[in-house]
């Protein structure tokens, strides 16, 4: 008689139900003693391995951490994401960040952009009242910076806020046209509007008609906040003033909170969002010192509502959050065991319930987990993303379709624009495909011509096409794999074929050469591995493999491609950049403490621009590989610099010493540079040419390398972006 | 200063404080976490030194770490993916570093018949440390995360880079290997 392989055996061993059981084998086993002890065998091998008990380590480890933290060291753990083995993460770049702008496509050689942000400082923007009530009209008067002065009438846009929306920009409703400005003779710009009554604060641009021109006021945009009577600001307007800088400027957001606790300290959230962002903000040290103020507000809030029997959902759940980030836990069980009985459907203890009461004691049981879940949602529904969120994480893991399609389902329900996500992860299962697929099919027709109805604040029409067409690629990308997984080749070519035609992703490059190479299509997969093969990320070794795997492509053939290709990178990298000039000088401090002036290190060479901050996880993380790059670009004649808005310190000094940083730091006390480069956040990446104009923003770390090599070789095509 | 005390149902202010790199915060997260981290160092790296090592290395990164715990799931959980994760990549680093290859019979013979349930366990008890560190690396490092630490293999495979028909393929090869040595010391 035949006996089951052992990895059969293995794996009927895992009654995880984590693997599909085959009844033949199930069957063999019941009936043979022999598969049975092996089954036996592994199961008791791996209890005597879980039995064993845990060692306790010795003291002399932690103390010796202690030790070395209080000497300033420190060290980058992988926390999140991505596969912790391999040195460079392989996951591919899906897209864009929603939160990077993508740059203007301009034609190279003009010194102003003929589409895209204007950054002259020299605008004015009046708004009568500045004070405005619910409601108020109000008056505009506009004097305009240089680009929109030739407008006879101008666009005035806004992202208006009412008290329930929530944080970032995604949290807000899209802009609308608040009103159109007339240019008078004196050549101001006059216009008015009436705030909705609903409407507490507003984030304002001027823009032209064609929108092709924005005055962003250096990207701080023009604001107004709703007042009472008394001539304060509503607190439900700082507060969302604070929403909208979410995503933008954590300081701005920070002053906002230190505002409304000012002027409403009896007001629980005014101190719950502040010590929410205090130690963002003002870094550990400072954040220590608050920590009394918060915990000794904390207990005088507790004193006062501890007793009222009639508090509302909202007030229960802020204390509840405060109490979470300042007091002990005592005090913050009575708020927690508070929500869950008395109010026990707000959002706030709907999520508690999923994550604490659901997810976490059934980590181990996904479909149990559901189960339950699907009982909070027939008592409530989900209204939030974060409370569907852990229910499409429990159902991915369960890896049960049913579960999977009917939780993205739902999320689609509530969320229509997540569309692209739901159908990338159904695409991924063989029995959700089609549903996937006609997903992304929908999803990308709708981005084909969305930005004419869909537009942020600060993006231009040209930038918000640029910035869909890179969404649409790589949902194209995604749904030409998975016409591939289901054999359905030549409808995936044509799908991918549209998925190379823009932007630049060897990645792509090469997984679409082999599909059309699987097909027969030789000179189509010759023609997309020699793009893959200019690129500078690329290893130069692969130039001579993809020749071989093309034998019926002759030398002067793959010669004339990987010049092609090579002048097709240049336009089309190039085609995503800017030009902007920078101030005459930026005042910074180099490590030693001496002053230097950033621009004129700049001058003369290709520069990247790093922004970065200690203090700042996904910038801590990026650190070995910022290095790395600025060997590579050393190399290649290139400079990079560290910008760190800390002052220059010996703890600091130590640091890049420890981590085996040689970077060139510049300290940028003044916020100079973070001005001069509309930056918000860390890490992030700009690029300056010889000339001293900033060309890329905004871009990625694997982005610098072809940048600069672009950069350094656009005036060999022609002084111009085309081939 | 006094050790605060830390309710043991609510890990937020251990947490928390420990974030801010509180010494002692970080020592009582330590005394609640740390045999579980060393239990997971110890399945990855197959050796008490470098476990120690990994440790160590682990409590002079934690507060940093800390700030990005979204305080999604339980603070254990977390700690054990962040230790798995570098302790993963201590492997890499360490690479080509060569081992003393640890002789199987040189500990005492156990008591008790192997061939029973419970003599099996005490023999398992004694070697199984043993033969679980002599597996290769590729193999051990599923075998632990999968069979001690209870990570899912897709979770093993997202943390691996691999796929999770090859941690399948891995954990059947480690538990046959595994499987053969012990029969073999009966």
């Amino acid at each position: 008689m035949m006996h089951p392989r052992f990895a059969r055996l293995s794996a009927l061993a895992d009654d995880d139900g984590a693997t599909t059981r085959d009844p033949r084998i199930v069957r063999h086993v019941e009936g043979c003693a022999r598969c049975r002890e092996t089954v036996a065998e592994i199961r008791r091998i791996r209890d005597a391995v879980r039995a064993e008990p845990a060692e306790r380590p010795g003291a002399a480890v932690i103390e010796a951490a202690l030790a070395r933290r209080a000497r300033g060291e420190r060290v980058i753990l992988p926390t999140a994401g991505g596969s912790a083995a391999a040195p460079r993460a392989r996951a591919r770049r899906v897209g864009v960040r929603a939160a990077v702008a993508v740059a203007a496509a301009i034609l190279v050689g003009l010194l102003l952009p003929r589409g895209g942000e204007l950054t002259a400082f020299s605008s004015e923007l009046a708004l009568t009242p500045a004070a405005p009530r619910p409601g108020d009209r109000i008056t505009v008067e506009y004097r305009p910076t240089a680009g929109l002065g030739a407008e006879p009438r101008l666009v005035l846009r806004a992202r208006l806020r009412t008290p329930a929306d929530q944080g970032y920009e995604s949290g807000a409703p899209p802009p609308v046209v608040a009103a159109t400005l007339e240019r008078d003779d004196d050549g101001i710009y006059r216009g008015a509007f009436a705030l909705p009554d609903s409407a507490v604060f507003a984030l304002l641009a001027v823009e032209n008609e064609a929108a092709t021109l924005i005055d962003t006021n250096a990207r701080r945009g023009w604001e107004i906040l709703v007042h009472d009577a008394d001539g304060r600001p509503l607190r439900e307007a700082l507060e969302q003033r604070f929403n909208d800088m979410l995503g933008r400027s954590w300081e701005e957001g920070h002053a906002a909170v230190r505002r409304m606790a000012e002027l409403y300290p009896d007001d629980v959230r005014s101190w719950t969002l502040l010590a929410a962002t205090d130690r963002a903000v003002l870094g550990e040290a400072a954040a220590d010192s608050l920590q009394a103020l918060h915990e000794g507000r904390f207990r005088a809030f507790h004193e006062r509502y501890r007793t009222d029997p009639s508090l509302d959902g909202d007030l229960v759940a802020w204390m509840m959050w405060y109490g979470r980030g300042t007091a002990d836990s005592a005090l913050v069980a009575h708020w927690e065991e508070r929500l869950a009985r008395e109010h026990p459907t707000h959002p706030l203890a709907v999520q508690d319930r999923i994550v604490y009461g659901i997810a976490a004691p059934h980590e181990d049981d996904p479909v149990r987990a559901l189960e339950l879940a699907e009982e909070l949602w027939e008592e409530v529904g989900f209204r939030h993303a974060n409370q569907l969120n852990v229910a499409n994480q429990l159902a991915d893991r369960s890896g049960d379709p049913e579960l999977i399609r009917r939780w993205r389902r739902r999320s689609l329900e509530l969320f229509p624009e997540q569309a692209g996500v739901v159908g990338r992860a159904l695409v991924a299962h063989p029995e959700l495909r089609e549903e996937g697929l006609a997903m992304l099919r929908e999803r990308i027709g709708w981005l084909e011509d969305a930005h004419r109805h869909r537009r942020t604040l600060f993006r231009t029409e040209a930038e918000q096409r640029d910035q869909y067409a890179q969404g649409r690629r790589s949902l194209l990308a995604v749904h030409g794999r998975a016409l591939l997984a289901a054999d359905r080749a030549v409808a995936a070519l044509d799908t991918l074929a549209l998925a190379v035609s823009g932007g630049w992703d060897p990645d792509l490059f090469r997984d679409v050469a082999e599909a059309r190479l699987a097909a027969g299509d030789t000179a189509g997969a010759a023609e997309l591995w020699a793009k893959a093969a200019v690129d500078p990320e690329t290893a130069p070794a692969f130039a001579d493999s993809a020749r071989a795997w093309v034998p019926s492509v002759d030398d002067d053939a793959w010669r004339a491609l990987l010049r092609s290709s090579r002048h097709e990178m240049i336009a089309r990298v190039v085609d995503g950049s800017i030009q902007r000039r920078l101030p005459a000088s930026l005042a910074m401090t180099d490590a030693e403490g001496a002053r230097r002036d950033l621009v004129r290190d700049l001058a003369g060479r290709i520069t990247a621009v790093v922004f970065w901050s200690r203090w700042c996880g996904p910038a801590l993380e990026a650190l070995p590989g910022i290095q790395r790059m600025a060997d590579r670009l050393a190399a290649d004649g290139a400079h990079l610099v560290l910008v760190v808005e800390d002052p220059p310190s010996a703890e600091l000094r130590s640091f890049f010493e420890e981590q085996g940083v040689s970077l060139q730091i510049l300290h940028d006390t003044r916020r100079e540079a973070q001005a001069a480069f509309v930056n918000f956040g860390t890490p992030a990446y700009f690029v300056v040419d010889e000339e001293g104009r900033l060309r890329f923003e905004y871009g990625s770390l694997r982005e610098l390398l072809r940048q600069v090599a672009v950069l350094r070789d656009e005036r060999l095509v022609d002084g111009a972006g085309a081939p | 200063m006094a050790r605060p005390l830390y309710d043991p149902t609510s890990e937020r202010a251990l947490a928390r404080d420990a974030a801010a790199g509180r010494p002692d915060a970080l020592r009582e997260l330590y005394d609640r976490h740390g045999a579980v981290l060393l239990r997971v160092a110890r399945g990855i790296t197959g050796s008490a030194d470098d476990a120690d090592d990994v440790l160590q290395e682990l409590f002079v990164g934690l507060p940093e770490a800390l700030r990005r715990f979204d305080g999604r799931g339980s603070l254990e959980g977390w700690l054990r993916s962040v230790a798995a994760r570098f302790a993963l990549r201590w492997m890499r680093a360490e690479g080509s570093r060569t081992r003393i290859p640890i002789e199987l019979d040189s500990g005492p013979t156990p008591r008790g018949d192997a061939g029973t349930d419970a003599g099996m366990r005490v023999l398992l008890g004694q070697r199984i440390r043993t033969a679980v560190d002599e597996l290769p690396d590729a193999l051990r490092e599923v075998f632990a995360l999968r069979e001690i630490e209870g990570f899912s293999h897709a979770e093993i495979a997202r943390l691996l880079d691999i796929t999770e028909g090859a941690s399948q393929v891995r954990l059947h090869r480690a538990r046959a290997i595994l499987r053969k040595r012990l029969r073999r010391e009966r």
